[in-house]
């Protein structure tokens, strides 16, 4: 039913490559990964972030004998998903709600980018002063 | 324009930097790389150049906005630098916005963001060495969005296809005949 020990690599907030069981084109992990992967982690109260949880109505739907289905992690916190099973490849969105709620609020959301030098940096380590975001490209 | 307390951040939509690191050169501000289009995602830009205005309060003052750094294309463009100069400057220094900064931005659309989903693939294929699917998730991002300069043109490079080329003239074409969509402060020829 299940099988592979190939690779699987993991776009979320990060780049993540946490042993992953294919079932199908189903992703399954480790609950114990879900926070390096996501930011969130399952709990008997649903998926939590620091004091943070939102319930999930049916934690059965989840579960997978190997583990906890990628994908429906990522669906029940409104995220979407995209799956090349093939390739080994998963990559998740933003939740739908906070990108949009964004906008709104015009809170300037936090991202993940990189400096020349190929380190991780956060947008809001310009936290605090006023500032200039020029997207440009070389293209 | 210097100040303690203001700072310009260019984020390049790229995935090589290396090819950024000309861009960077005899540039003091930080010089950063979108590798993994989060920042086009959450912020819904889906052309270059765009400009956000951000104050110290991290909030969005003046939303996404085409804003040249010079007038090399303003014959194509219709858009001027020095115009927004002069605003960035009174916001500098007496805190005034633009009549357009209270513009209302929409989020990407579902199908939008599918299409940054599948960049991402295909730039992680690429890389792996997965020419075929790299190849397929361009071409299904490009399908997804396709006036969102960010997808389309981002992918040239990457695609072995020339950006200043046919292909390039095919899209702005394409974009100017549906409108001109841009999630942000529509602008007109002047």
């Amino acid at each position: 039913m299940t099988a592979t020990a190939d690779t699987t690599t993991i776009l979320a907030e990060d780049v993540a490559t946490p042993a992953t069981i294919w079932d199908g084109d189903r992703a399954i992990v480790d609950p114990s990964h879900l926070g390096s992967i996501l930011g969130w982690e399952l709990k008997p109260e649903g998926l939590c972030r620091d004091d943070v949880c939102v319930p999930v109505p049916d934690r059965s739907s989840l579960d997978h004998p190997d583990g906890v289905d990628l994908s429906a992690v990522a669906e029940a916190l409104g995220r979407p998903v995209l799956v090349d099973a093939d390739a080994r490849l998963v990559a998740i969105g933003a939740a739908t709600a906070h990108r949009q709620q964004a906008m709104v609020d015009r809170r300037a959301p936090d991202a993940t980018v990189f400096d020349l030098q190929g380190n991780r940096r956060r947008l809001s380590e310009w936290s605090g002063t006023r500032r200039l975001l020029v997207a440009f490209s070389t293209w | 324009m210097a100040d303690a307390d203001f700072t310009v951040i260019a984020v390049a939509l790229d995935e090589n930097l290396a090819a950024v690191a000309p861009f960077a050169e005899d540039i003091t501000y930080p010089v950063l790389v979108d590798t993994e289009h989060q920042m086009s995602e959450l912020y819904a830009i889906t052309n270059v150049p765009t400009v956000v205005w951000i104050d110290e309060n991290d909030r969005i003052v003046r939303p996404n906005a085409m804003e040249p750094g010079s007038d090399m294309f303003t014959e194509f463009t219709g858009i001027r630098c020095e115009g927004h100069m002069e605003q960035v400057r009174a916001w500098i220094r007496s805190g005034v916005l633009p009549d357009d900064a209270g513009h209302e931005v929409q989020a990407l659309e579902a199908d939008e963001v599918t299409a940054h989903l599948h960049f991402r693939l295909a730039t992680h294929a690429r890389r792996g060495g997965l020419d075929d699917a790299a190849e397929r998730h361009f071409a299904r991002a490009a399908e997804l969005a396709p006036n969102d300069f960010t997808i389309v043109r981002g992918a040239m490079p990457l695609t072995g296809v020339d950006p200043f080329g046919t292909a390039f003239f095919e899209l702005y074409g394409r974009f100017q005949e549906a409108g001109s969509p841009y999630h942000g402060i529509p602008r007109t020829r002047t």
